[in-house]
């Protein structure tokens, strides 16, 4: 599906944090990777603050006169979608892996979504930049979690 | 799609802090425009209700008054909030009752809420100033002083935001209200109500009474009405609210119809501007007082002028229409069909001038499986000229008519020659344009690479020549001014 005004896309948005919440706060629970529990628990809890921050930007910021409806084109939902499932099978390496593909997604959606709505409906774009620059801060935690269980 | 209305309300009128039943057996059918289902029965009140209400307002003002402006204002800090929490509810209410699409409506929503924001800050908005030592020994001072009872007579088209612009700051400022909502989208004013009602105002400091023309004359020929305020078409504004308002010795402010130009000069930023278009022509399905309606692109290139209209004739087939609820909806249907077979006429009205349809909104796709009733697409006429009667009406659809100007010189002439002056924008990356556009066009808001030059709630909402009539707008300072008297003190003591 594409997405194509600010509603769906917040909606989507929101969608996929708490997919992501969800998937860390499960992860915290798991014994496979339990060395990184304290930040999966932390995953958790920015992803909510991030959820809450872009709908804050979105219903404070939109008003009759901003362009909230004709903004956004060429998002297509499919490119952005998360597997968050932590089947059996899994191996941590397996589940840090996914992780950060989870991570690759949501960042690259919030700076297409940045860079859409930069010109005509700012306070949004700021605040997926925001998220981004958090994501790809977590991008980072994660590699170097990866690479720790890689040399274990 | 969660709709928040899930059978029929039958509406009742709220007159000194109790919901009441209307004298009147007459009701309307308040019907979802996008699916053609009634969603409400509203009463058409009658005189004898409307005079119920003015007397709760009256009798509620002398102790309102009493009560210090922050009391007042905490009133409104407790509203601010339970809007809050109703956010997504009455955003939902706004779409069923009028159409238009949820972003919209979260907007019309959020611009409501902003009034009430602002009037929280009463005790220094209402402040006074004085002079000591006019003369040696001698102090002068000015107050604000509430006058008493206020009302509103509100419009379909923003049926939650448009009271919002004037009744916060009016009892704020120690005046009481009653709000007369549109009888063709009432049901976001009710919830608006119960939003009051929970935030504990005293009984009488704000009624709403439903109704239509009966009620209407019967607040504007009442004694005990100071003031009116009024949103809607500009023959009822003039013809009807300001010369019945003033022969009864009303204040009055009448903000009414607009037919407004947005001017492209050849250096504006294309995209952008395009996108800017969809949202000034085609949003709130045109039915706003500040939507673009005539499309004037300026110079002599036709180059520019085909790329122009080909760009925003691709964006606005693309438009997808449907129900609001819908988010992947940019356009609802018009709020009635009254107003659809209105805009249809324009239309051909069009066509019989010789101006050119490039594009056809007559036979929309639309999304999902809801009946065609009230439904429309954007329409794009080109080779429109100023003395034709698309490029003068207001129509109030999603019709855009474009015209050429060769120069700025000529757009701007054009524009005030025009007998409304509610809103004008350009679009241009001249910094010198622009300025020559603000300080020459006779327009009371202006859009410099804005496609809506809507005022928010800190900034009167101007307008001028046939679409204001008055002369304190709403919003911002000048509704301070509106709803109170200055009273001029000078003191000696011996």
């Amino acid at each position: 599906m594409d997405l194509y005004t600010a509603s769906a896309i917040t909606s989507f948005y929101s969608k996929l944090e708490e997919q992501s919440a969800g998937f860390y706060e499960r992860l915290a629970g798991d014994e496979r990777c339990s060395e990184g529990r304290e930040v999966f628990l932390a995953f958790t809890m920015e992803d909510r603050k991030n959820r809450e921050m872009v709908l804050r930007a979105y219903q404070e910021t939109i008003t009759d006169a901003f362009e909230a409806v004709f903004s956004f084109s060429g998002l297509h939902e499919g490119d952005y979608r998360v597997n968050t499932e932590l089947t059996e099978d899994l191996s941590c390496l397996d589940i840090l892996r996914r992780a950060v593909e989870v991570e690759e997604k949501i960042y690259r959606f919030c700076v297409d979504v940045s860079e859409k709505s930069r010109r005509l409906l700012d306070d949004l774009s700021h605040a997926f930049e925001a998220v981004a620059k958090r994501k790809a801060n977590r991008k980072m935690k994660l590699g170097s979690l990866l690479r720790k269980h890689q040399t274990d | 799609m969660e709709e928040p209305i899930k059978e029929v309300m039958r509406l009742r009128n709220y007159i000194n802090g109790e919901w009441v039943e209307s004298e009147s057996k007459v009701f309307r059918d308040v019907v979802n425009p996008a699916t053609m289902k009634t969603i409400a029965k509203v009463p058409i009140s009658t005189a004898g209700d409307v005079e119920r209400a003015v007397e709760a307002a009256h009798e509620a003002f002398p102790k309102w008054r009493r009560t210090p402006p922050l009391t007042r204002a905490r009133y409104f800090f407790r509203l601010k909030e339970l809007l809050e929490k109703s956010f997504e509810e009455i955003s939902r209410v706004g779409v069923m009752e009028h159409g238009k699409t949820i972003d919209e409506s979260r907007g019309e929503t959020r611009r409501g809420i902003e009034n009430v924001e602002v009037a929280t800050g009463i005790p220094s908005l209402m402040m006074g100033y004085n002079l000591e030592d006019i003369s040696r020994g001698i102090d002068e001072y000015a107050i604000r002083q509430p006058l008493g009872v206020f009302a509103c007579i509100a419009p379909f088209n923003f049926p939650f935001m448009v009271s919002l612009w004037f009744m916060p700051y009016a009892v704020a400022t120690g005046n009481t209200y009653i709000i007369k909502p549109s009888p063709w989208t009432p049901i976001s004013q009710t919830k608006l109500v119960e939003l009051i009602d929970a935030a504990g105002f005293p009984p009488g400091v704000i009624n709403m009474v439903n109704g239509d023309v009966e009620a209407v004359n019967a607040l504007l020929s009442h004694r005990d009405v100071k003031g009116i305020s009024f949103v809607g078409s500009t023959p009822v504004g003039r013809d009807v609210i300001y010369k019945e308002g003033a022969a009864h010795g009303k204040r009055v402010q009448a903000q009414c119809g607009a037919k407004n130009f947005v001017v492209v000069m050849p250096d504006a930023v294309i995209d952008s501007t395009v996108a800017s278009m969809m949202s000034s022509f085609f949003g709130n399905t045109g039915q706003r007082c500040l939507s673009g309606a005539n499309l004037l692109i300026v110079g002599e290139d036709d180059t520019f002028y085909r790329r122009f209209l080909r760009e925003v004739t691709s964006a606005a087939s693309n438009i997808r229409i449907g129900y609001g609820l819908d988010e992947s909806v940019q356009m609802g249907p018009l709020q009635a069909e009254v107003r659809k077979k209105r805009v249809l006429g324009y239309i051909e009205k069009g066509l019989e001038e010789g101006a050119k349809l490039v594009l056809d909104g007559r036979r929309p796709k639309i999304l999902g499986d809801y009946p065609e009733n009230c439904f429309l697409g954007p329409s794009i006429f080109e080779d429109v000229t100023p003395d034709m009667v698309i490029a003068k009406d207001e129509i109030f659809g999603p019709v855009m008519a474009t015209l050429r100007a060769k120069d700025l010189d000529e757009a701007i002439e054009m524009i005030n020659n025009s007998s409304y002056g509610n809103a004008a924008c350009i679009f241009t990356s001249s910094g010198k344009a622009s300025q020559r556009f603000q300080y020459e066009v006779q327009c009371g808001n202006i859009g410099i690479n804005i496609g809506i030059a809507a005022p928010m709630a800190f900034f009167p909402f101007g307008g001028s020549k046939d679409s204001f009539f008055g002369d304190l707008h709403g919003q911002g300072r000048d509704a301070i001014d509106f709803f109170t008297e200055k009273k001029i003190v000078i003191v000696r003591w011996f």
